[in-house]
């Protein structure tokens, strides 16, 4: 097995690739994703939105709509300069800035009991569009109980007015979530985090195999493997032994991640072990096209800038284009030609087989066709790569004369 | 000091991987970015939300509630909120949910009042971000009829004659909206374009790789050009000036390439401001170019080196929302949280400066941005000139 063992040595002497491909990325995904998904939540809960309101109006009406969007939502200071407006929209800090401008509150009210059109208040919205929606729906609700409350009391003063305008907005639609969610929501967030893994997974297997097989197939030491009496069937499947093992670790860490309560005591455990299973095995079959990547990659014996560069590309380009990034890839339809071309992604048939392992967007039991069938088709694309890389390897074995060195 | 500067470009050049990934990258990233978000402010919007009605007695018996459904849903002539699919009884509303893309169904009760219900699927914790916001809105546009009914049902009870006050009724009719919509920034809020100038921040930094191979070819153990180049008499100034100089001077083409691509290819708005940018790029060009050749002038092997550019790159470009949006929700914390890091992360820097041009009509936080990109070129030639200077070798 010595082949097998100074593989594996040349796949740990690249310990910056597997610290951030592998190590890095794959715990950052999981801070993010369990920051993202609030799994103690078990049902659904009003989302509160960050709204400003710059008051030039100073009136009772104002500041009552003010204190209304404060218990709706988060209230933030932003100062009334053209700047501090900016700063506040293009950075993110509101969804919504409501300007009350000056006898706004006077207005409002003379408008409501003469029956005539009721004056606006300006907003401004931030790119968080929908945040905005619900909070403009908000200020509208308060701004439609003060006028009923102005039109049937036409003697009352500002002050009662807006008392019982809150009174009004204060009532709220009943709603019902049909059962607990709790186990969906954990759910969602480990098939979202092995969904996601499908990238640090691409990046780091590729990257290190590549370098692992390109090692060996350089110039010299190619040539005293030749001299050797070891056959290349065999000396070729001890490297990609050293490749399983390196991809098998690899698996074993995400789900080690996945499993065990490492940040924020908050486990990404799920209720239901056989989804788990189902969801890891997922990934294990998964592992298989990295793995081919790298092999097809090893074939060119390019550089290492070379193969991180191309692993990048294709980890990024899977995980773009599938639309891994915006959510799972079964779920988020990137519109247009995209929706094809991510047909063609093995990243979206493992997120499909996660899909159907009975997670993302909803529960329900396993779809076994589905999940199989998905599974079958990233296992092919696996098998295309490698019979790709086997024939560009023979063409290049009999058409040169000897090996290139570029490292 | 010319002849180095055309043999560095010359050298620099003929090194076709760093060549590959300095110009090819940007490129493939962003026509990637183009080809995923370029719809992405729609994805990220509202949209028509979709929903099933009831329509039973129960919902016949609520005119006023199936005039907001039309209004909410129909009516709405700019854009319509709700996407409302009737069934006729709640039992096929709960199958329907179950098994098709519905957010909930509206269901009218006994007492006449609405009641929503939510697919357990579609709520805290969705696949889909937005899903648990478009609740929210569903239920706060719903809010707004049990309001209207609960205040009427209150005046029923107190004084009934104001019931009949045409002035009443005319106001309970109908879903007016108060708000008027109008814009602060120069150019339209997008989320897209953040993406774009993520990638160009991005591109910047990886120009690192010139950086790192021209200081390889100029040191004297680290090639044989460096060997010879160290016996060539010249003072180190004298050499390590072009060589630094060329490095930068293709990184910078690189880049624009890229911007150009960017800007002009997928007409990417960068507020009319483009020569601002390119100052932006040359600055940004000439920090990347000084972190490479700083790595460059560590002792170690070449893999280590160029694993060090990989690892920088890559934890920096998570901290400019390089990686989607659970990466620019973590940049944006760290930048108001924690601006001492933010300001040290050149890639934050850039991808700032970028923004800043586009959404500010005054240059002042533009210029903020430069001014910090400065000081930190200046901090690292001041390193470079430290560990770099009276340079001893042990062997060559």
């Amino acid at each position: 097995m010595p082949v097998f063992r100074t593989a594996l040595r040349v796949i740990f002497r690249h310990p910056v690739q597997l610290l951030v491909y592998i190590g890095l990325i794959s715990l950052f995904g999981l801070v993010i994703i369990q920051s993202s998904f609030d799994t103690a939540t078990p049902s659904f809960s009003m989302s509160t939105v960050p709204v400003a309101v710059i008051d030039r109006d100073h009136s009772p009406v104002s500041e009552s709509l003010t204190d209304f969007l404060g218990d709706k939502g988060t209230l933030v200071e932003v100062d009334d300069s053209s700047q501090s407006i900016q700063d506040a929209v293009a950075q993110g800090q509101v969804a919504l800035i409501v300007i009350v401008p000056h006898g706004y509150g006077s207005a409002f009210i003379a408008a409501a009991r003469d029956g005539a059109t009721a004056p606006e208040v300006e907003t401004i919205t931030s790119f968080a569009v929908a945040y905005a929606t619900l909070a403009q729906s908000q200020v509208d609700n308060y701004l439609n109980g003060l006028r009923l409350a102005a039109v049937a009391e036409p003697v009352w003063d500002d002050g009662d007015l807006v008392a019982q305008a809150r009174a009004i907005a204060s009532v709220s639609a009943t709603f019902e979530v049909p059962h607990d969610s709790a186990a969906v929501s954990s759910t969602t967030t480990f098939d979202f985090f092995f969904v996601w893994s499908s990238y640090p997974m691409t990046l780091g297997i590729t990257a290190l195999v590549a370098m692992a097989f390109t090692a060996f197939n350089l110039g010299e030491t190619r040539r005293r493997q030749l001299a050797s009496p070891m056959p290349s069937t065999r000396l070729n499947l001890q490297i990609m032994a050293a490749s399983l093992v390196t991809a098998g670790l690899t698996w074993v860490y995400l789900c080690l991640l996945a499993l065990l309560p490492i940040v924020g005591g908050a486990p990404l455990w799920v209720a239901d072990p056989s989804h788990a299973a189902l969801v890891s095995v997922a990934a294990l079959v998964f592992t298989s096209v990295p793995l081919s990547l790298g092999f097809l990659l090893a074939q060119f014996q390019a550089s290492s800038m070379v193969i991180n560069a191309v692993s990048n590309v294709v980890g990024l380009a899977m995980m773009f284009l599938s639309g891994l990034i915006l959510g799972s890839g079964s779920s988020v339809s990137l519109g247009g030609p995209l929706d094809t071309i991510k047909l063609f992604l093995p990243s979206h048939w493992y997120a499909q087989a996660i899909a159907a392992a009975g997670g993302v967007g909803g529960a329900g039991g396993v779809t076994w066709g589905t999940y199989l069938a998905s599974l079958g088709i990233v296992v092919l694309f696996a098998v295309a790569l490698l019979c790709v890389a086997l024939a560009i390897g023979r063409f290049r074995v009999q058409s040169s004369d000897g090996n290139v060195v570029i490292e | 000091m010319r002849t180095a500067f055309v043999y560095t470009v010359k050298i620099l050049v003929r090194d076709r991987a760093v060549l590959l990934w300095a110009v090819a990258f940007p490129l493939i990233l962003s026509s990637m970015f183009y080809a995923v978000f370029s719809n992405l402010d729609q994805i990220y919007t509202l949209g028509r939300m979709p929903v099933l009605v009831v329509q039973d007695d129960n919902y016949a018996g609520a005119p006023q509630f199936a005039t907001l459904i039309d209004q909410l849903g129909v009516d709405r002539s700019s854009d319509p909120l709700l996407e409302p699919t009737f069934v006729p009884t709640e039992a096929q509303a709960r199958d329907t949910m179950a098994d098709q893309d519905f957010l909930g169904f509206i269901q009218v009760t006994s007492t006449g009042k609405p009641t929503y219900v939510m697919d357990p699927g579609r709520v805290d914790g969705s696949a889909d971000v937005m899903d648990p916001t478009r609740q929210s809105v569903i239920l706060t546009l719903l809010d707004r009829y049990s309001q209207d009914a609960a205040y009427v049902a209150d005046l029923a009870k107190t004084d009934p004659s104001k019931l009949a006050d045409p002035a009443l009724l005319a106001a309970l009719s109908g879903h007016t909206d108060f708000t008027q919509p109008i814009s602060a920034t120069t150019n339209p809020v997008s989320d897209t374009v953040r993406y774009f100038y993520a990638a160009l921040a991005f591109s910047c930094i990886m120009m690192m790789s010139f950086g790192l191979s021209a200081v390889s070819s100029w040191k004297a153990d680290a090639s044989p050009v460096g060997a010879r180049r160290s016996l060539g008499g010249q003072s180190w100034t004298r050499s390590l000036a072009p060589t630094l100089a060329a490095a930068w001077l293709l990184s910078f083409i690189c880049v624009l390439i890229g911007f150009c691509y960017i800007r002009f290819a997928f007409g990417i708005s960068f507020g009319g401001k483009e020569w601002a940018c390119v100052a932006v790029l040359a600055l940004s060009t000439l920090v990347s170019t000084l972190v490479g050749a700083l790595i460059g002038a560590i002792n170690a092997p070449t893999g280590v080196k160029s694993g060090l550019t990989v690892l920088i790159t890559c934890v920096l470009s998570a901290f400019a929302g390089l990686y989607g949006p659970p990466s620019q929700k973590l940049g944006d914390w760290v930048a108001v949280h924690l601006p001492g890091l933010s300001v040290i992360n050149p890639v934050r820097q850039v991808y700032e400066a970028f923004y800043n041009l586009y959404y500010y009509d005054s240059y002042s936080r533009f210029t903020e941005k430069v001014i910090i990109l400065a000081i930190t070129a200046v901090v690292g030639f001041v390193v470079c000139v430290a560990v770099m200077r009276r340079t001893r070798y042990r062997s060559l």
